[in-house]
């Protein structure tokens, strides 16, 4: 009998970062609501502010709605499946990690021609400076598949 | 947003009330603010049924939208040294 060596498959747990943290947002959205879209993520030390549109389905009321939440970094969980934000968002994540520094307090603002990404970098004087990136989806796909340095 | 580099003090109050001024000119609600480099990310929705448009207001936008502002009202804009 010839054993083979155990080996799991790339777990989504063991993203670290700006990649785990951003896609671990995106997993909270993906269950809220059944559509949700105009999303904007604000992370601060420990905590992100999301702000987005979700689909809302009821008796008095169908249609875009508001959503606003308040997400603590620590308890985020990885997502159970695929999900739209959280492959989205871990994207950036992806992005987000490769730029020098690491950078910190990022926002993300999804756009109809791509996704605006801001964050602070350290800056060659001391101190942070303020850096502002718009990818489109089609970059955030490349990287995905690390093909985008 | 460079806008107030080199000068002693900010003037958000200013820059706010006029970016809330092309805001209402819009119609917008729900509306979302951020800073960002090289400028303003200003979105908002132009009615309950839809999404969010977006204002991407660079330092020249808003500086522009100041002088428009003061001259509105009379004043004399304070120019960056920088």
């Amino acid at each position: 009998m010839r054993w083979l060596p155990f080996r799991r498959s790339t777990p989504a747990r063991d993203l670290t970062g700006w990649t785990r943290h951003l896609r671990n947002i995106g997993a909270a959205l993906d269950v809220m609501a059944p559509a949700i879209q105009n999303v904007a993520v604000s992370v601060t030390s420990s905590e992100a502010r999301v702000s987005a549109l979700a689909w809302h389905e009821g008796r008095r009321y169908t249609g875009w709605t508001p959503l606003d939440l308040q997400l603590s970094l620590a308890t985020l969980q990885p997502p159970n499946g695929g999900g739209f934000w959280a492959a989205r968002l871990m994207e950036v994540g992806l992005l987000l990690d490769r730029w020098p520094g690491p950078p910190r307090d990022p926002l993300v603002l999804a756009m109809p021609n791509g996704t605006l990404v801001t964050a602070l970098l350290p800056a060659p004087a001391g101190g942070w400076r303020l850096v502002t990136r718009m990818v489109t989806d089609a970059e955030l796909a490349t990287l995905r598949s690390g093909k985008l340095r | 947003m460079n806008l107030f580099a080199g000068l002693s003090q900010t003037d958000y109050q200013d820059l706010l009330r006029a970016v809330g001024a092309l805001i209402d000119e819009r119609g917008w609600r729900d509306i979302r603010i951020w800073e960002i480099e090289g400028g303003l990310a200003v979105q908002g929705r132009p009615g309950a049924d839809t999404g969010y448009e977006t204002l991407l207001l660079s330092d020249d936008d808003l500086r522009a939208l100041l002088e428009e502002a003061y001259r509105r009202r009379g004043w004399p804009y304070r120019q960056s040294p920088g």
